[in-house]
């Protein structure tokens, strides 16, 4: 087909306008006013053809007009609106009109109030993104005393551009809107797959960076973030959708409905595929990050929320990368279909409840980052990782500073930090105090350290734990920061590195680095920048490597996550009165060790685990069994308020150290009470600090550890064994676990009173009330 | 006591808890031991008085600069029970709970045990009242150093010489003795004991509670006219002690281990190990960690057989020796005990309660006692001033001969005092101390 002259003069208007990207709005703007001036056509009538037009494009394009995204048919009808007043113009007005309205346009540009009026135009909501990214990069460029007149419109689209890419979570925007640039918004759109969000894990991520990027000057060209690509939101539907994996109000059904179908459910995402284009860009990824091991980690849209952590709930993956592309492409989609399991898992679906989030409809993005690390041989591990908390959940010492913060240090993959390993230790650092440690003796500093390590091996390209001692000898980069040498009579730093040193004899301890490094100062920094801005305590997964520079190492923290930590009582509460003029009758327990601060009332009953009889329990299944009963009395006791008292750590998964319960198990309790006791078989060490201590912490379930054997901590396990047992009113099976729970109807045994707990901080107590 | 081996530093703790979980008082605990042996001696009434109490006691104030610049007072102690027979000796411990009493005594026990061995040392106890974990490692180096300035004057290698215990370490033996060393002017090793080997400790301190408890098993063998050689032993637990009494009953007397019991730190559980030829302890040792528990998977390999850590008691032997915990042959468990056993060596503090001790006695098996069994500790404890003194240091087998001699003598010296006055073993340990110092007492003329 030969143009026309008026489609050459169509196509010359395109291509004068195109060179003015920015101001090409303002400019048809005026084209549209000559056109409507000189009554070529009427607005109104110009209007209704740019609607028949976009429907007539709309069925073009094969979309039904009534289905159409509103932010979508918006584009459309500004596209359509666009091409229409270039076509009108070209055919009735000449080219040199428009060549005066072009420099009119660029006169008045320089005036500061036409670029505020630019941005009346469009609201910036219903607007397409790379409309508002652009318009926010143009007033980001405007210089500084123009830009001061469009703050307000700037904030505006910051916070459009940070609820359609990261989070519509209103107590993040409020901090993040003051943080986020339009390079950070090209730098998610450049890493991202799909159009979706990227996810509370993410958005946490990107806000901590910007605030240490921000706040900290001093100390930020320490802080990195690894390499981090997204897989957006919207790709978890998607998925779901073309793999027909239908569970609709899965996450309404009982516990038990849950737990039995999980399998089932895990089955069939890990036999589900992604499409072809997802495939092709992950594809595209792994060719970018060449062999560098990735993890992959789950970030959905509830998740690290302000107020909800979700820590733990969740999975994360570690894919070592080291296959054949078509392997390491298996390993990455496989890992990324298990994390979109877990959204379905018994655990999260439980928190949920608990939190009220039930209704909320989640979706799962995936923040994959490279792993941090060093090589050596075919292993591949961080020297140092850990998890570090503004607010320290733990004191073990009255000079200890909680508000200095807290951390839990790791050599290698942070995961030891992260999780509880049943007989190994990550270093617990106190900043406020970071060389107190409640073990005395090098035997003790010794059995109280780590001693295996998690790391990638990329020979059989897979995470594997090791002893320490096989990973840890004198070549190991940073040695004299991180570790001692037991000589069998002290344990300190070595003065010398070499072959003479025997990895046996080595000790992770951590304390060169802590007494001499600039690690605590570091770390002390960063939590108070981020628990400052964020307006309340934090907790920071990290890697720290070190670089040898004379007497102390370069050290640069590698940023992994940031969330809010929860603490027991919003800010400004008042702290419960404990009562100090009990009678003996009246009380139950009372306990010092790491008491919260809390208060719960009208508890009518507690479920008890004796635990001399727990320890005389046979077999393995036994044990179990008692987990699970405790589980089904949870649920049989939900309409009622009760709590649970017990031998050791509730939650561990050595039944041995405690009932090995899961928060799915215990979610209704009010109080999780640990009977620690110094005897054979019992644990001694109350548990804290962990996932499931996080959960308490949220849903305030108290945890509470009575030592009996200590003067200050009492209970009157007399009260307890001489009540009734009302369990047959609650569960029907007669097993052995059975014999050693029992439920005791508080009212029943104290004529009509309940039980109170009153927690300050120091002291607790729960305490039989009257009811009036 | 011994005051040098870990072990001893976490059941002397064990001790002093029980005592006053059970509103004991410690110090009156000790006298009543000492009225009973002066009761069997007819002790002269002066003498018994006066051993009644410590010679000297000190109670003092110590004033530390804290890392945030505050200063923090501390209160310390140190009791010099009896030094007839020479410097009094005995360990400086660090605890929340120290009161007085506990030091009192302490120090009197270590009157008993080092006179029962004939060390030419008197006893001694110190203390501070502080938790060491709630201290850094400078606050505890100027804690230290601050405990010395206040006693340095009444300390020393000629006048009292403390020892690691509860909540110290070798390491603070080093800063305590430095700090020593500078106020008198010059290098004084011998001040205090158990410092690391660099500055003076002695070698043959890890193998010398279990040999010293070999050494006593093979003469009581000798006494009973056994041949060690046919003779097996079973061994509750797998630590240090444990460990050299195994290697030493296999290596020095030629005997069989028939079985040792440990902790598995993993399974939060106790097993027994034994194998069909005997278990190897060298080779055992090889597969067992710090803290006593033995690797599984490579003792299943090469034919250990695995039982429940309460089978120990009951196997076949003609040796147990405790050498674990507090109270672990009791009425009930003794009742277990293989008709072969003919002699139970207490390697560990107070593992027969008095009901086990009643069996023994009705059933006529060798009981030695904790007191004289165990103390190979205190013994190399002393060859560590000695060798400090001389500025002249032993090889491993010289400290191990001459501890040989110091405990065979000890040995013979309670069966003959025992076989005196008719009384067991553990009473027969008591008299020769009690008898030893009080002799010192007269020549010195004292009373």
């Amino acid at each position: 087909m030969t143009p026309t002259p008026e489609t050459s003069k169509v196509l010359n208007i395109f291509l004068l306008i195109a060179q003015y990207p920015i101001m090409a709005s303002p400019i048809r703007r005026r084209m549209r006013e000559e056109l409507f001036r000189r009554g070529i056509i009427s607005q109104e009538r110009f209007e209704d053809e740019i609607r028949e037009k976009a429907v007539e494009s709309q069925l073009r394009e094969g979309i039904t007009p009534k289905n159409e995204d509103p932010d979508q048919w918006n584009l459309r009808f500004h596209r359509v609106r666009r091409t229409l007043t270039d076509f009108y113009f070209a055919y009735n007005l000449p080219i040199e009109l428009l060549e005066g309205i072009v420099k009119e346009v660029l006169e008045k540009h320089t005036d500061s109030t036409v670029v505020a009026d630019l941005q009346r135009r469009f609201n910036p909501e219903l607007a397409p993104l790379s409309m508002v990214l652009n318009q926010a990069e143009s007033f980001e460029n405007l210089p500084e005393k123009q830009r001061t007149e469009v703050v307000h419109h700037l904030q505006e689209l910051r916070v459009v551009m940070l609820k359609s890419l990261v989070s519509d979570q209103l107590a993040f925007i409020n901090v993040a809107k003051q943080w986020f640039t339009t390079a950070d918004f090209n730098y998610i759109l450049k890493n991202r797959i799909g159009t979706g969000k990227v996810g509370g894990k993410a958005a946490g991520l990107l806000l901590a960076y910007k605030i240490l990027q921000n706040n900290a000057p001093e100390i930020f060209e320490q802080v990195v973030v690894p390499r981090s690509f997204f897989v957006g939101a919207d790709i978890f539907y998607q998925f779901l959708a073309n793999n027909e994996l239908d569970f609709i109000g899965q996450k309404y059904k009982t516990v038990e409905q849950i737990r039995a179908e999980f399998s089932h459910i895990q089955d069939q995402f890990t036999r589900a595929r992604f499409p072809d284009e997802i495939a092709d860009r992950l594809r595209e990824i792994l060719n970018e990050v060449g062999r560098m091991p990735l993890i992959v980690r789950s970030s959905s849209l509830l998740e690290d929320n302000f107020g909800t952590s979700f820590a733990g709930k969740y999975a994360s993956f570690f894919c070592p990368n080291q296959g054949t592309p078509s392997e390491n492409l298996r390993d990455l989609t496989l890992a990324i279909r298990c994390t979109y399991a877990s959204v379905f898992s018994p655990d999260a679906l439980m928190y949920r409840r608990r939190m009220g989030l039930l209704d909320y409809d989640e979706r799962m993005a995936i923040l994959l980052q490279e792993v941090q690390g060093e090589r050596l041989g075919s292993y591949y591990l961080p020297t140092m990782a850990g998890v570090a908390y503004s607010y320290s959940p733990i004191v073990w010492n009255p000079r200890i500073h909680r508000e200095d913060g807290f951390v839990r240090l790791v050599m290698g993959l942070g995961t030891r930090a992260v999780d509880r390993v049943g007989t190994d230790y990550p270093r617990l650092v106190n900043l406020s105090h970071p060389q107190l440690r409640p073990e005395v003796t090098p035997k003790a500093i010794r059995y109280y350290s780590q001693h295996y390590v998690d790391l990638l091996n990329l020979e059989k390209n897979k995470k594997i734990t090791l002893p320490v001692e096989d990973v840890l000898d004198d070549r190991f980069p940073g040695l004299r920061w991180i570790a001692s040498v037991d000589d069998g009579d002290t344990i300190s730093p070595p003065l010398t590195v070499g072959r003479h040193l025997d990895p046996k004899n080595l000790v992770l301890t951590f304390d060169s680095l802590l007494q001499h490094s600039q690690f605590v100062p570091l770390l002390k920094t960063i939590l108070s920048r981020l628990s400052d801005e964020y307006r309340m305590p934090v907790d920071v997964e990290f890697v720290v490597s070190l670089k040898q520079a004379g007497s102390s190492p370069e050290l640069v923290f590698h940023l992994l996550q940031c969330r809010p930590q929860n603490r027991w009582q919003s800010e400004g509460a008042s702290l419960p009165v404990v009562p100090t003029d009990l009678s003996e009758k009246h009380l139950l327990f009372s306990c010092s060790k790491m008491v919260p601060q809390g208060y719960v009332d009208q508890i009518d009953y507690i479920v008890f685990v004796d635990p001399e009889k727990y320890h005389q329990l046979e077999s393995a299944q036994d044990y179990t069994e008692v987990a699970r009963q405790v589980g089904k009395l949870n649920k049989a006791l939900e309409e009622h308020s009760f709590i649970l008292i017990g031998p050791g750590r509730w939650g561990s998964t050595d039944f041995k150290q405690g009932v090995s319960v899961t928060y799915a198990d215990i979610f209704n309790a009010r109080a999780l009470i640990e009977l620690i006791s110094t005897q054979q078989g019992y644990s001694t060490e109350p548990s804290y600090g962990t996932h499931f201590f996080q959960d308490l912490v949220e849903t305030q379930i108290y945890p509470l550890a009575i030592h009996p054997e200590e003067d200050e901590d009492t209970i009157n396990l007399d009260f307890i064994r001489e009540a009734q047992d009302r369990a047959t009113d609650f569960l029907k099976d007669e097993t052995r676990a059975r014999k050693c729970i029992k439920v005791i109807f508080i009212p029943g045994e104290t004529a009509g009173a309940k039980l109170e707990i009153a927690m300050d901080g120091q002291c607790g107590m729960g305490y039989f009330v009257e009811q009036s | 006591m011994d005051i040098d081996s870990v072990y001893t530093y976490e059941e002397s703790d064990l001790n002093t808890k029980s005592q006053s979980s059970k509103e004991f008082n410690p110090f009156e605990v000790a006298q009543k031991q000492l009225d009973e042996a002066a009761e069997y001696l007819q002790l002269d009434p002066a003498v018994h008085e006066l051993l009644r109490w410590p010679k000297r006691e000190f109670s003092f104030t110590i004033p530390v600069r804290m890392d945030d610049g505050s200063l923090r007072v501390f209160q310390g102690y140190r009791v010099q029970h009896n030094d007839a027979c020479g410097p009094s000796k005995g360990g400086i411990r660090f605890h929340p709970h120290e009161t007085l009493d506990t030091v009192r005594a302490l120090a009197t026990w270590m009157t008993w045990k080092c006179a029962m061995v004939n060390l030419p040392l008197g006893g001694g106890k110190g203390g501070v009242i502080v938790d060491s974990a709630s201290l850094s490692l400078t606050e505890k180096e100027r804690l230290c150093r601050g405990w010395v300035d206040q006693i340095w004057q009444n300390i020393g290698p000629r006048q009292d010489v403390p020892a690691p215990d509860v909540g110290t370490t070798a390491l603070m033996m080093s800063w305590m003795m430095d700090e020593y060393s500078k106020l008198k002017g010059e290098f004084t090793p011998g001040s205090f004991t158990g410092k690391p080997l660099a500055i003076g400790g002695s070698k043959g301190r890890t193998q010398a509670t279990g040999f010293g408890v070999v050494f006593t098993v093979r003469e009581a063998m000798k006494y009973l006219k056994i041949d060690a050689k046919k003779c097996s032993v079973a061994i509750q637990g797998f630590g240090n002690v444990a460990q050299y009494a195994a290697i030493g009953f296999v290596e020095l007397l030629g005997g069989k281990v028939a079985c040792v019991s440990c902790w598995d730190h993993d399974d939060r559980t106790a097993y027994t190990y034994s194998h069909p030829d005997g278990v190897d302890p060298v080779f055992l040792q090889s597969i067992t960690d710090q803290y006593g528990t033995v690797d599984k998977k490579k003792a299943f390999e090469v034919g250990y057989i695995q039982e429940d850590g309460e089978a120990w008691i009951a196997k076949e032997a003609d040796v147990l020796i405790p050498a674990a915990l507090e109270g672990q042959i009791n009425g009930e468990s003794v009742q277990r005990i293989h008709e072969r056993v003919k002699i139970v060596a207490e390697g560990a503090n107070g593992p027969c309660t008095p009901e086990a001790d009643h069996y023994f006695k009705e059933n006529k098996i060798f009981n030695i006692p904790d007191f004289l069994c165990n103390a190979g500790g205190v013994t190399v404890s002393y060859f560590e001033m000695v060798q400090n003194a001389y500025n002249y240091y032993w090889d491993e087998t010289a400290v191990h001969e001459r501890l040989d001699a110091k405990i065979t003598t000890a040995f013979w010296n309670v069966l003959e005092m025992a076989q005196q006055h008719g009384v067991h073993n553990r009473l027969g340990a008591y008299l020769v101390a009690v008898n030893r110092v009080a002799e010192a007492v007269r020549l010195r003329g004292w009373v």
